[in-house]
């Protein structure tokens, strides 16, 4: 299952890319 | 704005989701023991991956009985964000907080890699920033990740659409 706390950090993907913080920012947006 | 991050013994993704949380988006958040009992404090919780009991029995399932669960279960009936990743979302199936079940892989192995996850909707909590049929780079990792759920229930996602949320597309 995803893990987008591990894809949070461009240094941590292969690809250079930091899509799991959508996932945190959408629950932020969500409180807002 | 504080979010709760909840540990049980054998989560292991507590600390990567407290960093991204405190250091990268600068959100106020906390560590919460699984024998804390009340939550009235904060506003979302995440219960994180990681091999909560060792996964013993089944993944998720004993955590899923802590009394801990007692109270996400009373936020998540108040409209407060639950957010479940890897264990955790075992956690809240286990919990029955989610529908279905998680059975072992159909391989028979545990599965760990980059994939690819398809967004089929941004009209929910946790997906409203991202850009509809975007595709996101993620890591997975699980052995019981082949989610069974009976036709009544299916029907009930379908037409609640929280099945379009994220669809996970296996390259």
């Amino acid at each position: 299952m995803p893990h987008p706390e591990r894809s949070s950090e461009s240094i941590l993907s292969p690809f250079g890319s930091e899509d799991g913080l959508q996932i945190f920012r959408s629950l932020i947006n969500s409180l807002k | 704005m504080k979010i709760g991050i909840i540990v049980f013994p054998g989560s292991n993704c507590d600390k990567d989701t407290i960093h991204v949380l405190s250091n990268v988006l600068k959100i106020e958040c906390e560590l919460l023991w699984y024998k804390k009992s009340d939550l009235d404090d904060f506003d979302a919780v995440i219960i994180p991956g990681g091999f909560s009991y060792g996964d013993y029995l089944r993944g998720g399932v004993i955590a899923a009985f802590s009394p801990i669960m007692n109270e996400v279960r009373k936020m998540a009936e108040k409209g407060k964000p639950v957010l479940g990743i890897c264990n955790g979302f075992q956690i809240l199936v286990e919990a029955r907080l989610l529908p279905g079940a998680l059975m072992t892989n159909a391989s028979l192995k545990f599965v760990c890699k980059w994939t690819k996850l398809k967004v089929l909707t941004n009209r929910t909590n946790f997906t409203n920033d991202c850009i509809e049929n975007s595709l996101l780079n993620m890591p997975i990792a699980h052995h019981q990740g082949r989610f069974f759920v009976d036709r009544k229930d299916l029907s009930r996602i379908i037409r609640d659409d929280q099945m379009k949320q994220i669809q996970m597309v296996l390259f």
